[in-house]
């Protein structure tokens, strides 16, 4: 369903860009992009104290296109090769991140109006629209407990379509926008979802969200809500839940829910953000769990951010970051609690990291993180180099 | 208590020191002839990217120059006491969300006032002190000085 939707989308830009008069629709277009490299290395005090090290590769190229009638187009193709960041996000991969066609409407001058059809991104906190773009980030990598690798697939884009209307005061602007759709799962998102490798069926159907928005020149306060159902048929197999060989059949539904508050306050010398994340997600009890538990799984989390940014010059610029995640397990049952062992633990970490911008298109960024969970403290070193066109 | 040394930390160092630019120029909005009036908040949020039409209801075409062009620091100083980079990463969390259009880039005040003139609803910035406000007159208007 998806999918479909988008090739419609693609073949109805086709359509309009030959439709249009050609000296005015490349007079309108507008490229932007970016490609940044760089290294990763994780060490750990796990018994066999492992250490590895990896590349970083992430590239984006961003188009827009203003129509007449104040419609406007806006697509982006990212690639992300992001090494061992994440077990479950090691992939290297295109992806179509948005292509929308937006409708814009202003009915009075304090006031604008937008409706949205196609791929969009569904605004999860202050960076989540453009967590994989390397000039818009704090740092190289983001606060975990709420811009977590394992979730990014589904927190990343609906299909369908957005409404957002903004009002303009001397106060500040206040907005509201709301989303519905459809989300492609990827194959990452299934894993770290199931712990197994294959499925046969999944979806996310019926997404949607709310976000609103307060900003004034030193302020920004933002609140999403998601929820989405994911449909799962098939069956899980391989090194599953702690258990060698394991296969099963399973259908299942699990709700998705997260709610999201972040507050900014920024000046020219400095930045403070804070941003905290309420998760709960549920499934009917499933027949592998019945003999140890008649309980609904459920798995709901806490988890917040602290971060200061001070810029040292106008182009350097220092982060210092504390996240936090609590994990409340009680209504799972014992034998998904015991299985999962570090997977699904509390967290602690710390986070810092420098930014030079060395001229308007290269950046560079360091990143050092510690990640204390209940067994095991991980720590990360980032280095990456970006470049923008 | 760890929490407690780290934000402690964290407030010694923002008050550390403090960065001033030196600014005592002005920068002039100037925009295509048929667009007469529009007021600071206006402005204001046109060139920040969260509002893209006119007061007519049309897209407002937007032409910048190099962030690191003096005339550059002066406007983002001036209009939103900011370093040009903390304008540009607000741009590009517009821009590459998909949610607003780059502007256009000119690499000089000539170049700037020539794209403006060209367009029906454009607006961009140069020295209040440019002797191209003179020269071009008539071509563009001042709607506003800072």
């Amino acid at each position: 369903m998806s999918s479909l939707f988008i090739r419609l989308l693609i073949a109805s830009a086709f359509l309009l860009s030959f439709g249009a008069n050609t000296t005015d629709w490349v007079d309108n277009i507008s490229t932007s992009g970016f490609i940044a490299a760089g290294a990763l290395n994780i060490s750990s005090n796990e018994d066999d104290k492992a250490t590895k090290s990896s590349s970083i590769v992430e590239g984006g190229l961003h188009l827009s296109a203003i129509l007449p009638k104040n419609i406007e187009m806006n697509g982006q193709v990212l690639y992300r090769d992001v090494g061992d960041l994440s077990n479950y996000s090691n992939f290297k991969a295109f992806s179509l991140d948005y292509l929308t066609f937006d409708w814009r409407y202003s009915g009075s001058e304090n006031s604008e109006q937008v409706v949205s059809i196609g791929r969009f991104k569904s605004n999860g906190g202050i960076y989540s629209n453009t967590r994989d773009i390397p000039f818009t980030r704090p740092s190289i990598l983001l606060a975990q407990p709420i811009y977590t690798e394992e979730s990014r697939s589904i927190n990343s884009h609906i299909d369908g379509i957005r409404f957002n209307s903004t009002i303009f005061t001397s106060q500040g602007d206040y907005s509201v926008e709301v989303g519905f759709g459809d989300n492609e799962l990827s194959d990452n998102f299934i894993s770290s979802l199931l712990q197994g490798d294959n499925s046969d069926s999944i979806s996310a159907d019926g997404m949607y969200f709310l976000d609103l928005r307060y900003r004034n020149s030193n302020w920004l306060i933002v609140s999403t809500y998601h929820n989405v159902e994911i449909e799962f048929a098939g069956a899980i197999a391989g090194d599953s839940f702690g258990v060698p060989n394991f296969n099963f059949d399973i259908n299942m539904k699990v709700q998705l829910e997260n709610l999201l508050l972040g507050v900014q306050y920024l000046t020219k010398d400095f930045e403070i953000t804070a941003e905290l994340i309420k998760q709960k997600a549920t499934t009917p009890m499933i027949d592998i769990f019945s003999s140890y538990s008649s309980k609904d799984l459920a798995y709901k989390a806490f988890g917040y951010y602290l971060q200061a940014r001070y810029f040292i010059t106008p182009t350097v610029s220092m982060m210092a970051r504390y996240e936090n995640l609590d994990l409340d397990l009680k209504d799972m049952p014992e034998i998904v609690n015991s299985l999962t062992g570090n997977a699904l633990s509390d967290s602690e970490n710390y986070g810092l990291s420098l930014i030079w911008l060395i001229d308007e298109n290269w950046q560079i960024a360091a990143d050092y993180h510690i990640r204390k969970n209940m067994h095991v403290d991980t720590k990360y070193s980032l280095i990456e180099v970006s470049w923008r066109f | 208590m760890k929490i407690i040394s780290f934000i402690l930390l964290l407030f010694y160092s923002l008050n550390a020191s403090s960065i001033e630019i030196k600014v005592d120029s002005k920068i002039a909005i100037i925009s295509s002839v048929n667009i007469v009036a529009l007021n600071e908040r206006q402005i204001r949020n046109l060139f920040s990217l969260k509002k893209k039409l006119l007061p007519n209801n049309t897209r407002a075409v937007l032409v910048r120059l190099p962030f690191s062009h003096d005339v550059s620091k002066i406007f983002c100083q001036n209009i939103y006491e900011l370093y040009p980079y903390q304008l540009q990463r607000q741009w590009d969390r517009l821009v590459f969300s998909g949610k607003a259009t780059a502007p256009k880039q000119a690499n000089s005040e000539s170049e700037v006032i020539k794209l403006v003139a060209s367009y029906p609803n454009a607006l961009g910035y140069i020295s209040a002190n440019s002797p191209l406000l003179t020269e071009y007159k008539g071509q563009i208007n001042v709607v506003a000085v800072y």
